[in-house]
C-alpha cells in the first residue's frame, strides 16, 4: 500500500529578499527512498529545515503524515526521524546517553543502534566529541535507524564515511524503509551511492524542483551517447529532446531522450548507453548545454 | 506526559557552567556579608538578576547546533518547553536551596557570630529568614521573562525587540520600587497581584510562542 507521507504545496522560503525556495510541489510516498540533489545553495537543506518544521515557510506549507509540519502532534513528531548536516549533539554527550534520549521519544531499538556502532568497532561509553567527523555522522546514523520511524530525514549522511561504510549505512537505511514502510529523504551530493537504493530523485536548483521522477523511469528515458571529437556534432544535439551535454576527454556528452529519433543522425563512432544518475543530474542541473556546445564547436 | 530525565539532563548540563558558577558566589556572599540582609540588598538583586539573565542566555540558544539537535529528536515542543522549565528550575535550586539553608540552619548566624563577633547574631537570624523567599521571588519574575524574550527572538516574524524592551522595562521599574522604604499595604498587594499577572501572561506566552519558534537560521 503506497500512503503518502509528504505532500507539500507552493511551498517556499524567503531570506530578506532572496528567494531560497519556491513553489515546491510534490507528494512523495511511504516505502520509497528519494535522493534529493542539487548543487550547492540549491535550497535542499532549506527544504529539509521547512518540511521537518524547524523553519516557518514564507509561502504555502506541506503536510507530513496528514500533519502541517509546523504542528505536528504528539503521536506524530515522534515518528519523523531527522539527521541533519548542521546540527550535532554536545560533545560531552556519549553514544549511550544520546541512545537513552532517543528512546524516550517513540521505539527505539536499543540493541540495534548498539550494533550499528560495533559495526566500526565504536565505543558507546565515549564522548560524542572526541570521534572523527566520519563516526559522529554514524553515531547519528544510528540514532535515526534504530527508531521505528515513519519519515527519514537525511542531510548529508555520507558526508565523511568511508567508501565500505558509505554502502553499509545505505544498506541499512534500504531495510529499514523497507521493514518500516517508512519513507526516507536524502539530500546528497555523493550520487553513486545513493543511486544504489534510491527509488525517486528530487532535483532542485535555484531553489525550484526541477526534476520529479523515478530513477527507473529515468533510465528507461534518457540515453547517454558519446561522439568522438573527430566527428562532427549530429541534428539532434540542440533539440529539445537533448537534455544536456558534456565535453569530455576525447568527445563530448550527450543526455538524449529515449524517444528521439536517431536513425541516421549519429556517426558510427558513436556510443549509446544508459544514463546513470549522476550523469543524468549533470545534464539537467550543472551543465549549460548551448555554451558546451558552442565550445566543441570552437575546439573543432 | 511521564518525566523525561535525559531530557532535562540535557538542558541541564548546558546551564551548568552558570550553575556552578552562581552556586559558590551566593553562597559565600550569603555567609560572609556582614549586614543584615534583608529582601532589597542591591547585591544579591543584581545577582539575580544576572544569574536569570545568564540562565536564560544558556538555555535560549535555540539556533545553537546542540539546540537544533535537541529539538529534532522527535520531542513535540509543548514537552521540549515544559523539560526545558524544570530544567531551569532545578538550576535555581541547586542554587538557592544550599543560600537558603545557610540562612535558615542557621549557618550565617553561626559564622557572624563566631568569627566576625558580630552584635546582630543570633538575635537577626528570626528576621532573616523570610529573606530566601524573596530571591525566589526574584526569579520567579525574572526567569519567566527572560525565557520569554528568547523564545520570542527566535520567531519567524520580526518585532523581537519589543519583548527585550519590556524585560528591561520590567527591570528598571523593579529597581525603581525597590528603594522606596516603605509602602502602603495596598500598593505592595498591588506590586504582588501585577508581578503574578507578568509572570502568569510570560509563562503562557512563551509556551504558545514556543510552539513557533524556528531552531534554524
Amino acid at each position: 500500500m503506497n500512503e503518502t507521507a509528504i505532500k507539500t504545496e507552493n511551498l517556499g522560503r524567503d531570506y530578506g529578499r532572496f528567494c531560497a525556495l519556491s513553489n515546491v510541489n510534490f507528494t512523495l510516498e511511504r516505502g520509497r527512498v528519494v535522493a534529493l540533489l542539487g548543487p550547492n545553495g540549491a535550497g535542499k537543506t532549506t527544504l529539509l529545515h521547512l518540511l521537518t518544521g524547524q523553519l516557518e515557510p514564507t509561502r504555502g506549507g506541506s503536510q507530513i503524515l496528514g500533519y502541517s509540519s509546523r504542528s505536528l502532534p504528539d503521536s506524530v513528531v515522534g515518528r519523523v526521524a531527522y539527521m541533519g548536516d548542521s546540527e550535532q549533539p554536545p560533545d560531552w554527550c556519549t553514544p549511550r546517553q544520546l541512545f537513552k534520549l532517543q528512546s524516550q521519544v517513540g521505539t527505539f531499538d536499543r540493541k540495534a543502534a548498539d550494533d550499528f556502532l560495533g559495526i566500526q568497532k565504536l565505543n558507546p561509553k565515549k564522548s560524542f566529541g572526541t570521534f572523527s567527523k566520519g563516526q559522529k555522522k554514524w553515531i547519528r546514523a544510528a540514532m535515526v535507524l534504530a527508531a521505528e520511524s515513519d519519515v527519514i530525514f537525511m542531510d548529508e549522511p555520507a558526508e565523511g564515511l568511508d567508501p565500505a561504510n558509505r554502502i553499509k549505512l545505505y544498506e541499512h537505511l534500504r531495510r529499514h524503509v523497507s521493514e518500516c514502510d517508512s519513507l526516507a529523504v536524502v539530500a546528497t551530493h555523493i550520487i553513486n551511492d545513493i543511486e544504489k537504493i534510491a527509488d525517486e530523485v528530487v532535483i532542485i536548483n535555484h531553489g525550484k524542483v526541477i526534476v520529479h521522477e523515478d530513477i527507473e523511469d529515468i533510465r528507461e528515458q534518457v540515453r547517454e551517447i558519446f561522439i568522438p571529437e573527430t566527428e562532427s556534432l549530429p541534428d539532434f544535439t540542440l533539440s529539445a529532446k537533448t537534455l544536456g551535454s558534456k565535453a569530455v576527454s576525447g568527445g563530448m556528452l550527450f543526455w538524449v531522450m529515449t524517444d528521439t529519433d536517431l536513425s541516421g543522425m549519429l556517426p558510427d563512432a558513436a556510443t549509446v548507453r544508459p544514463v546513470n544518475l549522476e550523469a543524468f543530474y549533470l545534464s539537467v542541473a550543472e551543465h549549460n548545454h548551448s555554451k558546451d556546445i558552442k565550445e566543441f564547436e570552437n575546439e573543432n | 506526559m511521564r518525566i523525561k530525565y535525559a531530557l532535562i539532563g540535557l538542558f541541564f548540563r548546558q546551564a551548568l557552567p552558570v550553575t556552578l558558577l552562581a552556586l559558590p558566589a551566593l553562597c559565600l556572599f550569603v555567609l560572609f556579608y556582614r549586614e543584615i540582609l534583608d529582601w532589597r540588598n542591591t547585591w544579591i538583586s543584581i545577582f539575580i538578576l544576572i544569574h536569570s539573565a545568564l540562565l536564560t542566555l544558556c538555555l535560549g540558544q535555540f539556533r545553537s547546533r546542540a539546540f537544533s539537535f535537541i529539538y529534532t529528536r522527535g520531542f513535540s515542543r509543548d514537552v521540549l518547553w515544559i523539560h526545558k522549565m524544570l530544567a531551569t528550575g532545578l538550576s535555581v535550586f541547586l542554587v538557592w536551596i544550599p543560600a537558603a539553608l545557610i540562612v535558615w540552619l542557621p549557618i550565617r548566624s553561626s559564622v557572624q557570630d563566631k568569627l566576625f563577633i558580630s552584635p546582630y547574631f543570633p538575635l537577626m537570624v528570626p528576621r532573616e529568614a523570610s529573606v530566601p523567599w524573596f530571591w525566589l521571588f526574584g526569579y520567579a519574575i525574572l526567569l519567566p521573562l527572560f525565557h520569554y524574550v528568547w523564545i520570542r527572538r527566535a520567531q519567524p516574524t520580526r518585532g523581537s525587540n519589543g519583548a527585550v524592551l519590556l524585560a528591561i522595562g520590567m527591570v528598571i521599574a523593579a529597581a525603581t520600587l525597590m528603594n522606596f522604604r516603605w509602602y502602603p499595604t495596598w500598593f505592595l498587594n498591588l506590586i504582588w497581584i501585577v508581578s503574578a499577572i507578568m509572570t502568569a501572561t510570560a509563562l503562557i506566552g512563551g509556551f504558545l510562542l514556543h510552539r513557533t519558534l524556528e531552531v534554524q537560521k
